[in-house]
């Protein structure tokens, strides 16, 4: 942040106003919200429709669908971006990075749309039945409104994901501010033009942040009452059983079998070329410790802040939300710039090694683990607290005995979805990594730029089965949420 | 367990006044219940005492040392208040026993500590089960063992009953009451159920609208309310209207005598007596009123019988709390039985 406002505040007002009144710059930002507002908007369908399927239906196959579909969190967005550039050629521009920002974002909404789903009690939906509400109408104006807050986390995520995603509207062709960043980084001297863009992203972001706090005011209420909700009695779809685990079955199919066929693909075609094994085996040795230790900094970080912003709501907690919010926004590439800049001017000593990259990451995925706490925090009663304190615990105590215990299926939900996050990351680890070291993401990003998809495709491949490993983590830990409440 | 006193506390949310000036002492080893409708600011004094709201004005003493007090606010963990929420609110990540054991210290005889509250509670062996294994009455006990393991100088208990249904509330509230008698537990009950403030408290404090109209014996508190609001609250009442000369008042219901110390001046007044005080009979006798009967509702030790008195210049409606066999449509003889109170009209 120090470093764009740096960069801008050289710029002076005539040339930031010059820059921002480009016809360009306007075109732009029509781009760049309207791609993230239209994949947001698919997310929250798709994710809650799924959501809803598979909690509170008895859709035929729902268990394994479930299971199925988080996974494509695993895939990392430009991977899919060069499956689909690969097969469909015709799939670049806004359709293409639609079909793909979505197919890689919605499990962002389903994830915490089902954990909240299992705990809403059913004894509301049981009322809004028997005063002549439909289901359906039940539904949209009882369950839904409840697990909005889980909905909107996850589609600010998607949004953020959308508006600072690099990899796969680069590989589609689609100039939104990512692309027209990096491009204006790497293509001139004058760094301005890029420094102005990105503060203007920013700003967009904290207002997507404020305005998704704002959609969530009227309905976030921490629980209060007997704490333990039943389980829903799943709702029997008839005839259409067949027709909704079919239009699951089809995004699953979009989202998770093309790309991963397309890379066994390639896989199989460079099989014969030979496999660097030893990279293989170092960049992804390389790419476990980084995820596990930017997680656990990740973490650290998250849940004070998320504690703080779910019991304590006031102005300066909804600022340190919001803040967080904002290095999420920012590009991985700008993130990394900023450290780079950082890491020469101030912290020469741990340039270019692994805390500086740690401290990237924290930047990057802290939104991820502050929204899994806070969420999670939210659910249980502050009643509750106040028990153990007027039994004698200090406010510190009961953090640790009774707040992070129950929060904790959200903050190990939590850890999991960084850890994910990290693997996937591709353009501050490419700039911060400690000098030598590759990773999965980088690895593959090397051998694309050789323009050998085929080389490439061992990677990915391992990539994709790596990271699949925290992703059903991300769904244990959701599932032991729910399990206790079974006993 | 130890004396509770409140001076002249006051709290405002915003510009609702949710507590104005309130003086209440409990003293060591009572149970006393702060009896309110809905929104009267019991549930914000009961929250003050404990630690989690803090008073704009005023002081309160937990057995002489202040625990609020201007630039005093005692953190809840420090004041021996022991809560007892609406609904239990157990921790539902621990079982029984963790829950029980929860604000003991480490090591020590946790064990039979948490064995003896089970006991007490009468839960005994039900150690291992998790919360959501427990029926509402029994979480509102293990939440009770839980409040009362540590010894706290006081317990609180925020509407404690009202998630039960009727039959169970009586039973728990009865073994709730014989527990803390029990141990002398010094205990502030807020609730908005006039029958289990009565039934279960040493002593009773009435609020309304942020102040505390009234605090005293269950019976004083039903047969001596300090005003007509109070009267009303605490029980069903038959309003009558009439003249008061001396300690006497005429009403529709004949000439009755008075009872209660601070009188308003002679001249038009409500004469008030309770349902019970209204004794039906067949026949119309000397000094007996005929009356119509509206309506029965029959509880099986008695009934609640509405009836119209016709005299005079308007009907004039009656409750009677009666053994009789009445049905609707019967005509009755009604008098009072007992003296009246009367409040300025």
């Amino acid at each position: 942040m120090g470093y764009l406002l740096v960069r801008t505040s050289e710029a002076g007002p005539a040339r930031i106003l010059e820059i921002l009144s480009r016809p360009g710059t306007v075109a732009l930002v029509g781009r760049s919200l309207g791609l993230a507002a239209v994949v947001t908007g698919l997310c929250l369908l798709i994710g809650i429709t799924l959501a809803a399927l598979v909690t509170r239906t008895a859709m035929p196959g729902r268990r394994t669908l479930a299971v199925l579909a988080p996974l494509p969190l695993a895939i990392p967005s430009y991977v899919a971006a060069f499956a689909w550039v690969a097969a469909a050629p015709w799939a670049r521009g806004f359709l293409g990075a639609t079909i793909v920002l979505t197919a890689c974002t919605y499990p962002y909404v389903y994830l915490p749309v089902v954990a909240a789903m299992r705990s809403v009690d059913p004894a509301q939906e049981e009322v809004s039945r028997s005063l002549g509400r439909s289901a359906w109408r039940t539904f949209w104006t009882v369950t839904a409104r409840q697990v909005w807050p889980a909905a909107a986390s996850g589609g600010l995520l998607v949004a953020l994901y959308t508006l600072s995603d690099f990899g796969a509207v680069s590989i589609l062709q689609y100039d939104v501010f990512t692309r027209v960043i990096h491009t204006s980084y790497t293509a001139t001297f004058d760094r301005t033009p890029a420094a102005v863009l990105s503060t203007l992203l920013v700003v967009i972001t904290v207002v997507i942040a404020v305005g998704e706090r704002w959609t969530r005011r009227p309905v976030e209420q921490t629980r209060v009452g007997a704490g333990v909700a039943r389980r829903a009695e799943p709702h029997p779809l008839g005839a259409l059983g067949p027709v909704a685990a079919g239009a699951v079955v089809a995004v699953l199919l979009v989202a998770l079998a093309f790309p991963v066929a397309s890379l066994l693909y390639w896989f199989s075609t460079g099989l014969s070329a030979g496999i660097d094994t030893e990279r293989l085996l170092t960049s992804t040795g390389t790419t476990l410790f980084l995820a596990v230790l930017g997680a656990v900094a990740t973490m650290a970080l998250a849940v004070p802040i998320g504690v703080l912003v779910a019991r304590h709501r006031s102005r300066s907690s909804a600022v340190v939300e919001t803040a967080t919010w904002a290095g999420h926004a920012l590009p991985g590439i700008v993130v990394a710039l900023a450290l780079v800049f950082f890491g020469v001017r101030v912290a020469q000593p741990i340039y270019q090694r692994t805390p500086l990259l740690l401290i990237a990451y924290a930047v990057l995925f802290l939104p991820a683990g502050v929204g899994a706490v806070r969420g999670a925090v939210a659910m249980s009663s502050p009643r509750i607290e106040e028990v153990a304190r007027s039994l004698g615990s200090s406010p510190l105590a009961v953090l640790r005995r009774v707040t992070i215990p129950l929060a904790a299926p959200g903050i190990a939900a939590g850890t999991a979805l960084v850890m994910l996050t990290i693997m996937k990351e591709l353009p501050a680890t490419l700039l911060l990594r400690p000098t030598g070291a590759n990773t999965l993401a980088t690895s593959l990003w090397t051998q694309t730029g050789v323009a050998a998809y085929a080389a490439a495709a061992p990677y990915a491949l391992t990539l994709v089965l790596l990271a699949v490993l925290p992703t059903l983590w991300l769904m244990r830990a959701q599932g032991r949420f729910t399990a206790t409440e079974d006993l | 367990m130890s004396e509770v006193k409140l001076s002249g506390v006051s709290k405002a949310f915003g510009s609702t006044t949710a507590l104005a000036d309130v003086d209440l002492t409990v003293s060591s080893g009572e149970l006393t219940a702060v009896l309110g409708p809905s929104g009267c600011g019991k549930t914000t004094l009961l929250r003050i005492v404990a630690g989690f709201v803090r008073a704009d004005r005023g002081r309160v003493e937990i057995d002489g040392r202040a625990v609020v007090d201007e630039n005093v606010h005692v953190a809840p963990e420090r004041r021996g208040v022991a809560i007892v929420p609406q609904e239990g609110a157990l921790f539902p990540h621990l079982d029984v026993a963790g829950n029980i054991s929860y604000g003991l210290p480490r090591g020590g005889s946790t064990r039979t500590r948490v064995d003896e509250m089970l006991e007490l509670v009468g839960l005994g062996g039900l150690g291992k089960r998790r919360p959501d294994q427990l029926s509402g009455g029994q979480q509102q006990r293990v939440a009770l063992a839980r409040a009362l393991a540590p010894s706290p100088r006081v317990v609180v208990l925020d509407e404690p009953f009202s998630a039960l249904d009727a039959g169970l509330r009586a039973q728990v509230r009865d073994e709730v009451s014989q527990v803390l008698r029990g141990i002398d537990a010094t205990a502030i009950i807020v609730t908005h159920d006039q029958e289990e403030a009565l039934s279960m408290a040493d002593s009773v404090a009435v609020m309304e609208q942020g102040r505390l109209v009234m605090h005293g014996s269950p019976s004083e508190v039903y047969y001596r309310p300090v005003d007509l609001e109070v009267a009303r609250f605490v029980g069903d009442l038959v309003e009558l209207p009439g003249t008061k000369t001396g300690l006497e008042v005429d009403t529709i219901l004949g000439r009755l005598p008075i009872h209660g110390s601070s009188l308003p001046a002679d001249g038009p007044v409500v004469a008030v007596v309770r349902p019970e005080q209204i004794r039906v009979d067949g026949r119309v006798e000397r000094g007996a009123k005929g009356a119509h009967v509206d309506d029965v509702s029959f509880f099986g030790h008695d009934a609640l019988a509405r009836l119209t008195v016709y005299s005079g210049d308007a009907p004039l409606r009656v409750l009677a709390r009666t053994v009789a066999p009445l049905q609707r449509g019967d005509d009755v003889a009604i008098r009072v039985i007992g003296p009246a109170l009367v409040y300025p009209a």
